[in-house]
């Protein structure tokens, strides 16, 4: 078991490929809401990419980038979310979170927590507001109705994908906290495996929503 | 010291981590739950939407039949009734301005009776068209009309007995009419029944309709599928009370129908 969960933490990241390659060979069938969340998958993608060459190749503290990758993340999946919403709520409150958060990001780095540590308030904040979203969003999904099979519905896949994500990473960015009062190795260990799981849970529901998106739909097809 | 705080954090978080996934498993299935209830609720009041529509076009039809019986029914007594009557009564002039002569006298009155037979058939014809008396006097007093009139044109024994049937609604009377008109018609035309009972029993909140034959009785179950008329008009009647009704036949073994119309809370809408 210990040999599987090893490999998990080592390879989880190139499940982003796996979204990504979904991505590119459904495109054309895409509905152009769901477009939008190539943005994500692109970001995501540049971010595991940088990462692994900084930490793997260069051996260098990629810290720095990893505050800003925050909130390069947290603007791409608002800004699909802000095209799922549509007017169903006012449209400034996402574009206003996005402005609240990139300030946030930038206050906290410049002189909250350091570039070169951890930004856990950032990252908590992230979590969070994104949490927040997907409660919007499935509340939409239940006031509008506009698919009969849910289990179809490519916006409740990749919305639980998020939601699941993002939970998860709150807890684990709480333990992690935790952890840097009172390091453990093992629970450090046990920390990480949980966020790769949860990495490779958002971007394999990613990916059945996006190849369920038929090529002409509603908003939730 | 430091140690056990750090440690109670650490329980904490484990614990309440654990129970926010629990709580966010439970939180989506539930949402899924929740959906798939509404979903059923939308499809159900849909079918209800349309199942109302499809009932309010039968109504709407039903009573176009209605009116346009009414106006036949009204032509044929008022102008070809009152022209034949005319007719009966110039030919009766015409006789005693002629000569007095055999010829003349035997054509006149054979003329007169072919009026007369006309104008039977034009009151028949319009009383079949027209149920007597139902708006004025009530169902059971048209039900009487009906079975005398059947009973005097054939050989057949028809035993009618009707509970007080007050205050059901014009279209509620007129469905029932036209449901045991039809009863009669097949019962007569083609069953070849003798002897025929039947009974109105009004419940507290329902109403119910026991119908029985002697006649020839047939294969219900060959009969539905070759759609006969009478029995999808039967049966269409008596869904446009919301009610039910149940066939009991065999070749041979006459026909028993009971039909049982629910009159407390009753969707069909009062004629205006």
């Amino acid at each position: 078991m210990d040999i599987v969960w090893h490999w998990v933490r080592q390879n989880a990241g190139y499940i982003v490929l796996v979204s990504a390659l979904v991505a590119l060979i459904r495109w054309r069938h895409l509905e152009p809401k769901l477009r939008y969340l190539g943005l994500f998958i692109g970001v995501a993608v540049l971010g595991e990419t940088v990462s692994e060459i900084t930490a793997h190749v260069l051996h260098i503290n990629n810290l720095y980038l990893f505050h800003a990758y925050t909130v390069l993340e947290f603007n791409a999946i608002a800004f699909f979310y802000r095209q799922l919403f549509e007017s169903f709520y006012p449209r400034w409150l996402v574009v206003g979170l996005m402005v609240f958060f990139t300030a946030f990001g930038l206050v906290n780095s410049l002189y909250i927590q350091p570039v070169t540590g951890y930004h856990t308030y950032a990252l908590g904040l992230e979590c969070l507001l994104i949490i927040g979203l997907t409660l919007m969003l499935y509340y939409q999904m239940l006031a509008e109705m506009k698919t009969d099979r849910l289990h179809t519905s490519p916006v409740f896949w990749i919305n639980t994908g998020f939601l699941v994500y993002f939970a998860g990473s709150l807890f684990v960015f709480m333990l992690q906290n935790i952890l840097l009062a009172q390091p453990n190795r093992e629970l450090g260990v046990v920390a990480g495996t949980i966020h790769r799981v949860v990495l490779l849970v958002l971007h394999v529901f990613i990916s059945i929503g996006l190849w369920l998106s038929p090529a002409r739909s509603q908003t939730y097809r | 010291m430091a140690q056990s705080g750090a440690f109670s954090d650490l329980s904490v978080v484990l614990l309440g981590g654990s129970l926010a996934m629990v709580l966010l498993v439970v939180g989506v299935v539930g949402f899924m739950l929740l959906y798939q209830k509404r979903v059923i609720e939308q499809t159900m009041l849909v079918k209800q939407m349309e199942l109302n529509y499809q009932q309010a076009v039968v109504h709407h039809t039903l009573d176009a039949v209605e009116d346009e019986r009414k106006r036949v029914a009204r032509d044929l007594h008022d102008e070809v009734g009152a022209a034949l009557s005319a007719m009966r009564l110039l030919v009766g002039q015409l006789g005693n301005t002629l000569p007095p002569d055999a010829r003349t006298h035997e054509l006149s009155q054979k003329v007169k009776g072919v009026i007369d037979h006309t104008m039977d058939s034009v009151r028949r014809i319009s009383n079949d068209l027209l149920p007597q008396g139902l708006d004025e006097l009530g169902l059971a007093y048209a039900l009487e009309g009906l079975c005398e009139n059947a009973m005097s044109l054939t050989d057949t024994d028809i035993r009618l007995t009707v509970d007080t049937c007050a205050n059901l609604p014009v279209r509620t009377s007129l469905i029932i009419y036209r449901l045991v008109q039809e009863l009669l018609n097949n019962a007569v035309k083609h069953a070849g029944a003798t002897n025929i009972e039947l009974t109105i029993e009004h419940h507290p909140a329902s109403l119910l309709l026991h119908y029985a034959d002697n006649g020839n009785g047939f294969d219900f179950t060959e009969a539905y599928q070759k759609k006969s008329l009478g029995l999808k008009n039967i049966e269409t009647r008596v869904q446009m009370l919301n009610g039910t009704v149940a066939f009991d036949t065999q070749p041979g073994l006459g026909l028993r129908v009971t039909v049982q119309i629910p009159t407390v809370a009753n969707s069909v809408p009062v004629n205006p």
